[in-house]
């Protein structure tokens, strides 16, 4: 069965490459337009992921062996579910940029990676809530009435066009905001702050809302992660996630919406292929190359950062066409 | 006796153990273009950083039209009509000069993102209105033909014409002025001063800092000193170049 096997491996790509996309559209707009340095990517994902995988599958705790979590009772809706992770996550980056964003880049770097900790540490010891280590199981994917759990393939079908309509959605409505006049106001901010301040800008305001905004959409990515793998551990949410992220961005092109998600799909082909090459190598090549992958795109991301700051595809420049005519 | 438009009353700014400001008052009388001198570290540009709201005053309080200031932040003040400029031009590097001219619009629609529910057709109305605006005040300044380029790309003259434009664009009632001209050649210091005073005939007021005296004596209506953090004397120009006071602390012989 050929059609088989191409879309579960086609699923093996393209799903993962297009959440690391929808991560990249929420950096984007703090790291990217803001110049925000949020290094705590992961916990607002985690938040996302647990937020919905406890809400769809509605169980509680059950017995001494398998702790279980606390749900709802019933399973909820899975777009409610999609749409609470995204304001629970909003939510907490908004509660997290409050005391934070005040602090200079570097501190608020150091913050928020603490804050993606106790996030992990929780999720990881309240055992009796979450599931802790033993994992949580059994999330639903979309639309599984029809397509039966047991057709791997058809589920990851249907899987592809939900997470690319998703995606596709966030980055159009990522690329309107940030041609909005809202937009200019988030990059006079991230150019100089104190400068946008004396030229009528709440600084602090834009800075929170886009803030908030890139976290529920961190949250969004976090429940598709959660939909997509039926399972979710604490210790997947770890430190390296945002690094993948950061390097999609500055890849891609930071402040520009299509070039980001570019920098997530070249990312994921990059660490994909390599990890699909270890069938056809040496065993004990294949053991190291999870590391050479590592160094290869360290590498890159440093030749980038040298010689091409500003990333595969350059923020867009503003030039309204004719005279007094925007586009 | 005309009513001042801008009064700062003893106020006081310290960082650490330097009295920057130490208990300075002044009064700018409206459609007027005052200039502030003093020797360096005098309290000038901090006392313009107390008025614009870039710095919460240790004492005193600052009226501006008939408000209050004092300790507004700074994007309420520019909102009061009260913008400043920076010494050393803060121009947004990576947008272009007309996007730097666009963020200092006042209000615009589409700077909130309730307006997207609230108002979105006056969006690309106001938009068009605002880059209408920027274009003639870029032709005043002579900047047009760099509308597009990014700010990045300026020389040092034209970064501070874009910090003026920028500042007009505010739509503000006063401008603070630190140091408009200060290493630009003297062709565009002319140029940049009598755009200034054509914007004074039209009703703006102007405060400025300033170290070259021969530009202060000849555009200032009304000369204040500053010593120390504090006012020295002020008056108009022919009192202030006679002042033995000014002459010996300041002026030289």
């Amino acid at each position: 069965m050929f059609h088989e096997f191409l879309i579960l491996h086609l699923a093996s790509f393209v799903i993962p490459a297009t959440i690391l996309a929808i991560f990249a559209l929420g950096l984007n707009l703090q790291f990217g337009n803001t110049g925000v340095f949020n290094a705590g990517l992961a916990g607002f994902v985690a938040v996302g992921a647990y937020t919905f995988g406890m809400l769809t599958t509605g169980l509680v705790p059950r017995s001494d062996t398998y702790p279980g979590h606390w749900g709802p009772g019933t399973p909820m809706d899975l777009v409610l579910a999609a749409g609470a992770a995204m304001v629970l996550s909003g939510l907490l980056g908004v509660l997290v940029a409050i005391p934070t964003l005040r602090l200079r880049a570097d501190y608020l770097a150091i913050a928020t990676i603490a804050f993606a900790e106790l996030v992990r540490l929780f999720l990881k010891e309240e055992r009796h809530f979450t599931g802790g280590d033993q994992s949580l199981p059994l999330i639903p994917r979309p639309f599984a009435g029809i397509v039966p759990t047991g057709l791997g393939w058809a589920s990851d079908g249907i899987f592809i066009l939900v997470v690319g309509s998703i995606a596709l959605g966030t980055l159009l409505v990522m690329t309107r905001l940030s041609r909005l006049p809202w937009g200019r106001a988030l990059r006079a901010v991230r150019e100089d702050e104190e400068a946008a301040m004396a030229l009528g800008k709440n600084a602090f305001r834009l800075k929170l809302t886009a803030f908030g905004i890139g976290c529920a959409i961190m949250g969004l990515g976090g429940a598709l992660v959660a939909s997509f793998q039926r399972v979710v551990l604490p210790e997947q949410f770890a430190t390296l996630l945002p690094f993948n992220v950061y390097v999609a961005v500055i890849l891609g092109g930071s402040g520009n919406s299509r070039g980001v998600v570019l920098g997530a799909y070249l990312f994921w082909l990059f660490t994909w292929t390599t990890q699909n090459l270890k069938a056809y190598i040496p065993s004990d090549f294949a053991l190291r190359i999870d590391f050479v992958n590592l160094l290869a795109i360290g590498l890159l991301l440093i030749l980038f950062i040298l010689f091409r700051p500003e990333g595969i595809v350059p923020e867009e420049k503003y030039v309204p066409r004719a005279e007094g005519s925007p586009r | 006796m005309i009513e001042p438009i801008l009064e700062a009353k003893n106020v006081y700014k310290r960082f650490g153990g330097i009295r920057a400001v130490d208990g300075c008052s002044i009064a700018v009388r409206p459609q007027t273009i005052t200039g502030l001198i003093g020797p360096n570290g005098a309290g000038k540009s901090t006392l313009f950083g107390v008025i614009s709201g870039l710095y919460y005053p240790d004492g005193g309080e600052v009226i501006f039209d008939g408000h209050r200031l004092t300790g507004l932040p700074p994007h309420d003040v520019v909102r009061r009509g009260l913008i400043k400029t920076f010494q050393i031009p803060r121009e947004l590097r990576n947008l272009t000069v007309l996007e730097n001219l666009l963020v200092a619009a006042p209000s615009t629609a589409g700077e909130r993102l309730t307006d997207l529910v609230v108002r979105p057709f006056e969006i690309r109305k106001q938009l068009r209105a605002a880059i209408q605006k920027a274009e003639s005040i870029l032709s005043v300044v002579g900047l047009r033909p760099l509308r597009d380029e990014y700010a990045k790309n300026l020389s040092g003259g034209q970064k501070k014409l874009l910090e003026l434009a920028r500042a007009l664009m505010a739509e503000p009632k006063m401008v603070l002025l630190d140091e408009p001209v200060a290493g630009v050649n003297p062709v565009l210091a002319q140029k940049i001063l009598q755009v200034i005073e054509d914007l004074r005939a039209k009703g703006l007021t102007f405060c400025l800092i300033e170290h070259d005296m021969d530009v202060v004596m000849k555009r200032c209506g009304w000369i204040i000193v500053m010593h120390q953090g504090r006012t020295l004397v002020e008056g108009v120009p022919d009192e202030i170049r006679s002042n033995p006071v000014v002459i010996e602390s300041y002026l030289g012989t």
